[in-house]
């Protein structure tokens, strides 16, 4: 996303967010008022006395010229008869009427204002709205907000590979608040029902690089929630990929149905317990190999090179590490969708495998 | 229940994940199966179940926190205690688990202490205690979605690298053999792709800190006795005795 698509999302969203529309609408209304009775006060006090009058009879008229007018015009909108009062029955009803209705548009005009103004004040610190008007690519979806959520979007800001992409978070509040520490810039609110498609449609989900359905802290129903959030998002983009987080394991084989990835909280509680137990620091060495950096991005897969096709996997390993200085943990086999971690049977590399490298 | 257990690991509370961290310690990846001692105030929780992990598993009913119960488990000879949460107890899980923390550390310092946290704010309150490794899993979950939104798939890897079976690798921790020492990591890394090693040498401790494949300019650290290698296997890595 450039610097121009950007100011225009950050207009787009003032435009929506503080609902200029309505002021600008508001503000039309009262210069067209204004002109109008300018006109009106003009014809009906000005031209009157010139036509009926000799040229100063009356030293008080206030409406001489039409600059006079627009003057007065301003002065009854906004406060009422002072000095300048119409001399004839015309002016005089017109004037009525110009008021009436002037303290009307004014009065919605100053309440708006008012209102965006302590709209400001209680959204400070708060994620902005997304802007309907302006569609997203390539940009991270978060269902559900928590503190969780604040913590993935920082580790995912200080990996350096997410920054510069906007984050747009789905969530039934109407207000969320992000930590007051979180880096990430990008972030924008979708406020609406997970299972509707308006919203995953407001959230530009089919275009999204990655959806992360997170359970949130306290529902109790929070599975059921991730599941239709899951099945939702696959009607609407099937295409779509989904790593979901859960705290319990209730309906897990449902979700996996429609998720790419799930990350169960229990799975991992009890082998991390365990572990730590039968080798003292494997915890710290798996919160190490986690923490993703731009140096250090931790384990992921890679192509293999052509220069290394048809290599056994052993020597493959000792040339990954000589050449590039990666350490080759295994083999991901795409067709069945497999990881084989260190494999025993020495395979030879080719196309259906790629790299697990570290 | 033997009282003469030695090397034993003390289970204080059992909740759902119990069941998992009996049959993962009792792997049959493992060649020395420690018994296990679970000390729980509801021991009618534990599943009374006849295979192979449950042998070797004694239960005791009380309260961990108690000094008593907890010298009757014979937590003064134990290799490791693991503290698992008191979900009964609520929002208060956490505080309980401090609490039988700090009864197993001053009972015996020595002891391996493993804690389950449920929230990661109240990590601050053992900073003062000698517990060994606290388990926040929120902390390791919300980095592995970071992970996986980074590459996709990745999350089943670590959860491979953290389940001890047969058909699966684990993260296993060894001093540095005898005929390393001197060895930069990358010296050491090229001897075990020369030696066709079954395992696979991903980094190393020293002075506490862990090292993961550190790039050339980094790796002039010369391993030296006390340093340990972290490896990925099958099972625990032997070297052969050389020099």
């Amino acid at each position: 996303m450039n610097g121009l698509e950007l100011f225009a999302i950050r207009v787009s969203h003032y435009y929506d967010v503080f609902q200029l529309k309505k002021i600008i609408r508001l503000f039309l209304c009262l210069v067209i008022l204004w002109i109008a009775g300018s006109v009106y006060i003009y014809l009906t006090e000005s031209l009157y006395f010139d036509i009926f009058s000799s040229p100063g009879a009356d030293p008080e008229l206030r409406f001489a010229s039409y600059g006079d007018c627009m003057w007065g015009i301003l002065v009854y909108l906004f406060s009422g008869f002072e000095s300048y009062i119409p001399k004839t029955n015309a002016g005089r009803a017109g004037a009525v009427v110009f008021m009436v209705f002037g303290v009307g548009v004014i009065g919605l005009f100053t309440a708006s204002i008012a209102s965006i103004l302590i709209e400001k004040s209680e959204r400070k610190g708060a994620v902005r709205r997304k802007p309907e008007t302006i569609g997203f690519k390539d940009h991270l979806v978060i269902f559900g907000w928590s503190p969780s959520a604040g913590r993935i979007l920082q580790t995912l800001y200080d990996s350096g590979l997410y920054r510069g992409i906007p984050a747009v978070i789905i969530d039934e509040r109407d207000i969320i608040f992000p930590p007051s520490d979180l880096k990430w810039g990008n972030i924008y609110h979708v406020s609406g029902p997970y299972n509707k498609r308006e919203t995953l449609e407001r959230a530009d989900i089919r275009y999204s690089r990655q959806v992360l359905v997170l359970e949130s802290e306290s529902a109790d129903r929070a599975n059921s929630r991730a599941l239709t959030a899951c099945y939702a998002i696959k009607n609407i983009y099937e295409n779509s990929k989904i790593t979901v987080f859960i705290k319990s394991k209730e309906k897990i084989e449902l979700i996996r149905r429609y998720a790419d990835e799930v990350i169960s909280l229990p799975d991992i509680q009890a082998r991390a317990v365990s572990q730590s137990v039968i080798t003292r620091g494997a915890m710290k060495t798996l919160s190490v190999l986690l923490e993703a950096s731009r140096s250090s991005p931790g384990i992921r897969l890679s192509e293999i090179g052509r220069d290394m096709m048809g290599m056994h996997y052993s020597l493959a390993k000792s040339y990954g590490y000589t050449e590039n200085n990666s350490i080759i943990l295994g083999l991901f086999e795409t067709e069945k969708k497999r990881y084989i971690i260190n494999p025993a049977d020495d395979p030879v590399l080719s196309e259906k495998y790629r790299l697990i490298i570290l | 229940m033997d009282s003469c257990l030695n090397s034993h690991i003390v289970i204080c509370n059992w909740n759902d994940k119990g069941d998992t961290i009996i049959k993962e310690l009792h792997s049959n990846v493992h060649r020395n199966k420690k018994p296990i001692v679970i000390i729980t105030r509801d021991p009618q929780s534990v599943p009374s179940s006849t295979e192979e992990e449950y042998q070797k598993v004694f239960i005791i009913s009380g309260d961990p926190s108690d000094e008593k119960i907890l010298r009757r488990a014979s937590l003064d000879t134990a290799d490791s205690a693991i503290v698992l949460s008191d979900f009964e107890r609520g929002e208060y899980a956490d505080a309980y688990s401090i609490i039988i923390a700090l009864a197993i550390e001053t009972i015996n310092s020595d002891v391996h202490t493993v804690v389950e946290l449920q929230k990661s704010r109240n990590k601050i309150h053992f900073k003062n205690s000698h517990v060994d490794e606290i388990i926040c899993v929120e902390e390791i979950t919300e980095k592995l979605v970071a992970q996986s939104a980074i590459s996709h798939g990745i999350s089943s890897i670590y959860l491979h690298l953290l389940s001890a079976t047969l058909d699966t690798n684990e993260i296993y921790i060894i001093p540095v053999p005898r005929h390393f020492c001197g060895l930069s990591f990358r010296g050491a890394m090229k001897r075990v792709l020369s030696d066709k090693a079954e395992f696979i040498l991903i980094g190393y401790m020293s002075g506490g800190q862990i090292y993961i494949n550190p790039a050339k300019d980094e790796s002039g650290h010369e391993l030296k006795e006390g340093d340990r290698l972290i490896t990925i296997a099958y099972s625990c890595p032997e070297f052969e005795k050389k020099g």
